[in-house]
């Protein structure tokens, strides 16, 4: 059980601790480097911060001794991580649009999208794989193109913008693959199936893709200025604009990203996954993916959006999922484990947030 | 009570006291109140007659909004003051809802739902009539809004939203609303700054209501920044003056400018020092013409480098807008040009302004430069981190660098880089606004209200770091400030504003707290005190007539 923590404890996302540069402040500053040290990391390890990390803890603790013989096993541990990989994907597509200020509801539709087109693409269309996937990943920018026009030029509102674009994708699903599944010997065998299935030691490849994406995302909020304005974007659209922040373009890029990495990247994926083009399968990871995002945002970076909380917040509601499962609860309380976890969230950090503020 | 307060600089008669009838109407006796140990407003006596329009008015922190704000129970007063309304005592600083008391508030924003029609916004404040539990009876509704308006001799379509009507009749669907359920004869309604957002051209048509509301029995007090709007509709006037009711006087006995003398009354002028001459010899480095917008109309400006310029005029008169077309910060169209350092200024594009040189500081410091849970270092360098970074990576020793430069070039407390900005207090985010402005290192500095929401203390400092980079850098500066006190303190030139084009400049020693009141409140004085200003005063500049 010590196994399940292949999210790591993020410690690169500690804020830097602030340093007294100045020459006349140094000889105070030596004393109280290391008390403001201390207290950081107590600060950082607070509920408030990890709250979800204990959650986590206490999760395992729980179904462990709930489902002795089948929960701590290794097997959990990969299939939490394998079943989770998509969500995973899922919500990391989120976290820049959202950390900008805007919503993509179409991210569900467009992975169904993409999983019919590559499956038709392969199975009907006939053409090579790395063309299937290269088409793929095209109209998963195209979608973003949509996306971004009717957000950014067209001024919509992106939470109704992408609703809409959301059931012009459901449109295309059901022209693409209408009501049957597409299946062939070309989705599961090969290359092609190798995409997300094979791995290391039971892991599988998709796991990695999802790491991937949240050092990327990681790495362009924490260290970048792209970071720091798409932050600045979402916090106070106003004054980045005011600041000379191209909020735009921004919010242009982002929505393509979002449509690349659910459309193109968990799109392939779970084509390879499942093995079949299915008009359903798009759809319902919608919920989980904002679950995640949103659960992620109140973790680490207090109120920002970011990777590694979403990651958190995924294993943790993944681990849940599979622990009743495991312990044979009944199907409807995972539905009810993620909304309750969500709401207390929530709640607590918005507790807190109003208790600091007086 | 009666407030006769002859003040020295007055031969104004005051009310006569003769003609009141005591156990009706409002009186206020010993108002006070203080915050933390400061006293913004002194014993003040004020008595509003039924039918009776009572102008209140007073420069920013004369005490007038927090007057309004005791009355209306949002501020509790300091022990010692009383208040009758129609010969009942009751307690202030409580709501006059909760002691069924007939005080009502027109606010200044209004407060209506401009998606939602007169029929609705009239009922969310008196409620709406009912055919049976649950289901409204909207052609009786329809009816007695209707009639509601007429009342004030107001007829518009009552069923269509009034983000499509004209200003003046939102204000009256306001008042209608504010009087629902008014049974017309007694009580007080309160209009704070009610034409603050009108055009000249309907201020008549909202003195017509307001004299309709006063002649059914209530009496009205009007706040207004516009003295000739307050003579032209009041009966008598209040003026307070730092916390202090300097008196109260018949309006058809009193004009703007007597009005304005008794607002600023005998004020020890800021001895300003002169700590930079502006060298007008070199070409200017801002230089705007035919400024055009929602309020301006047709405004030419010059700032040389080196040179502090105010923008000065009440609410409406175009001194909100100016600071934002000169800085290409504004949504809505726009005519003119604008040329910095000779080179020609895109509108409606910040960015294209910060790359030419131009840096803002907007009015409305939460809403439009605080990133709220942005820690301080992150706030200040947001504007210049991309100067700060190859290939898209920030350098944090670089970033922390500039931020210690700049904090304890401006000195923010507490110097914690890692603070949440919003955690601070407004005076040191102002100060880092201001940093975060000049550590492009602008050639022209636009201000817009540089110390609202600062305290006295601080407000000092802010000026020291406008000054400073001014005398160091040779900067041009625009200050629009409906704190006439920034003007004074800083402005080599005022140019003060009426109805959307400039009225007339000051410059050198006429730039005094006076003379600013004068020229962006008064009517008819401003004329004679204009001149008496010359006489003092250097090189007059002709002043273009409204």
């Amino acid at each position: 059980m010590t196994g399940i923590t292949p999210g790591r404890p993020p410690a690169p996302d500690l804020p830097p601790a602030p340093q007294t540069r100045n020459m006349d402040r140094l000889d105070t500053g030596r004393v109280g480097i290391g008390r403001a040290g201390l207290r950081q990391r107590l600060a950082w390890m607070s509920f408030k911060n990890i709250g979800a990390i204990y959650v986590w803890l206490l999760l395992i603790v729980v179904f462990s001794v709930w489902a002795p013989d089948t929960f701590p096993q290794y097997a959990t541990v990969t299939e939490v991580l394998n079943e989770d990989a998509i969500t995973g994907l899922m919500a990391l597509a989120l976290v820049l649009p959202l950390a900008a200020g805007v919503f993509d509801l179409s991210i569900g539709y467009n992975l169904g999208f993409c999983n019919v087109l590559c499956a038709w693409l392969l199975v009907s269309g006939g053409i090579s794989v790395p063309l299937a996937i290269v088409i793929t990943i095209a109209a998963a920018l195209l979608v973003g193109v949509m996306n971004a026009v009717v957000v950014v030029i067209a001024k919509i509102d992106s939470f109704i913008g992408t609703l809409a674009t959301g059931f012009l994708l459901l449109a295309g699903i059901t022209i693409v693959a209408g009501s049957t599944e597409i299946v062939g010997s070309k989705l599961s065998s090969g290359f092609f199936e190798e995409i997300a299935n094979s791995g290391i030691a039971g892991i599988d490849y998709s796991v990695i893709y999802m790491v991937v994406v949240a050092v990327i995302i990681w790495i362009v909020l924490e260290f970048t200025v792209a970071g720091r304005w798409l932050y600045a974007t979402g916090f106070n659209p106003d004054a980045a604009r005011l600041a000379g922040i191209p909020v735009r373009r921004l919010r242009f890029i982002v929505l393509l990203v979002s449509a690349l990495v659910a459309g193109g990247i968990a799109g392939i994926t779970v084509t390879s996954g499942i093995a079949s083009g299915t008009s359903t399968v798009g759809p319902p990871y919608l919920l989980n993916a904002f679950a995640a995002a949103f659960l992620g945002a109140t973790q680490l970076k207090q109120g920002r959006f970011n990777a590694w909380g979403t990651l958190i917040a995924v294993l943790m509601l993944g681990t849940g999922t599979a622990g009743l499962g495991l312990a044979g609860a009944p199907d409807w309380a995972s539905s009810v484990f993620t909304g309750v976890v969500l709401l207390l969230a929530l709640a607590v950090t918005r507790a807190e947030r109003s208790g600091s503020l007086g | 009570m009666g407030q006769v307060a002859v003040t020295p600089q007055s031969e104004i008669p005051a009310g006569d006291p003769a003609d009141r009838r005591p156990g009706s109407g409002l009186r206020l006796e010993n108002v006070s109140k203080s915050f933390s140990g400061r006293t913004v407003l002194r014993q003040v006596d004020i008595e509003v007659r039924p039918g009776e329009v009572h102008g209140l008015v007073g420069q920013n922190g004369s005490g007038k909004s927090t007057l309004i704000k005791v009355l209306a129970g949002y501020h509790t007063p300091d022990p010692g003051s009383r208040a009758w309304l129609d010969g009942k005592m009751f307690e202030l600083g409580t709501l006059p809802v909760e002691h069924g008391l007939d005080i009502r508030f027109v606010h200044q924003d209004l407060a209506l739902v401009l998606q939602l029609n007169a029929i609705d916004n009239v009922a969310l404040g008196g409620g709406y009539v009912k055919r049976r539990p649950g289901i409204i009876h909207w052609k009786q509704q329809a009816d007695l809004t209707r009639r509601a308006l007429a009342r004030f001799g107001v007829s518009i379509d009552v069923n269509i939203p009034l983000g499509r009507l004209a200003p003046v009749e939102r204000t009256a669907v306001a008042i209608v609303r504010a009087l629902a359920g008014w049974e017309g004869t007694s009580g007080i309604l309160v209009l704070d700054e009610p034409t603050a957002s009108l055009p000249a051209s309907e201020v008549d048509r909202l003195h017509k209501i307001v004299r309709e509301v006063s002649q059914h029995g209530a009496g009205v007090i009007y706040v207004s920044h516009r003295l000739d709007d307050i003579v032209a509709v009041a009966d008598r006037i209040s003026v307070l003056r730092d916390g202090d009711l300097v008196g109260t006087y018949r309006a058809d006995q009193i004009d703007s400018g007597q009005l304005a003398s008794l607002m600023v009354g005998h004020r020890v002028e800021q001895k300003r020092s002169d700590y930079f001459r502006p060298d007008q010899t070199s070409p200017p480095l801002l230089t705007a013409r035919g400024l055009t917008g929602r309020w301006l109309e047709d405004v030419d400006l010059s700032v040389w480098p080196g040179e502090i310029v105010g923008i000065a005029g009440v609410l409406g008169s175009g001194r909100e807008e100016l600071p934002y077309l000169l800085a290409s910060a504004h949504f809505a169209s726009s005519s003119g040009q604008t040329m910095i350092g000779g080179k020609v200024l895109p509108p409606q594009s910040p960015r294209a302004a910060q790359d030419l040189g131009v840096g803002f500081v907007p009015a409305d410091r939460l809403r439009e430069a605080v990133v709220a849970p942005f820690k301080m270092r992150e706030n200040l360098t947001i504007e210049r981190v991309d100067h700060l970074a190859t290939w898209g990576f920030v350098h944090p020793d670089e970033e922390r660098d500039l931020v210690d430069h700049w904090v304890s070039r401006v000195n923010v407390v507490p110097a914690d880089p890692e603070r949440p900005l919003p955690k601070f207090s407004g005076g040191n985010q102002q100060k880092v606004i201001l940093a975060r402005v000049l550590s492009l290192a602008p050639k022209v500095l636009i201000l817009a209200e540089p110390t609202a929401g600062v305290d006295i203390g601080a407000r000092e400092a802010v000026y020291d770091v406008i000054r400073t980079e001014v005398t160091e850098h040779r900067l041009a500066v625009v200050i629009a400030s409906s704190d006439i006190q920034d003007l004074t303190a800083l402005c080599h030139r005022v140019v003060v504003l009426r109805g959307g084009r400039i009225f007339c400049e000051l410059e050198g020693s006429r730039v005094t707290y006076a003379a600013i009141v004068h020229a962006t409140e008064g009517t008819v004085a401003e004329e004679s005190n204009v001149e008496e200003t010359h006489h003092d005063g250097d090189h007059p500049r002709p002043a273009a007539g409204p």
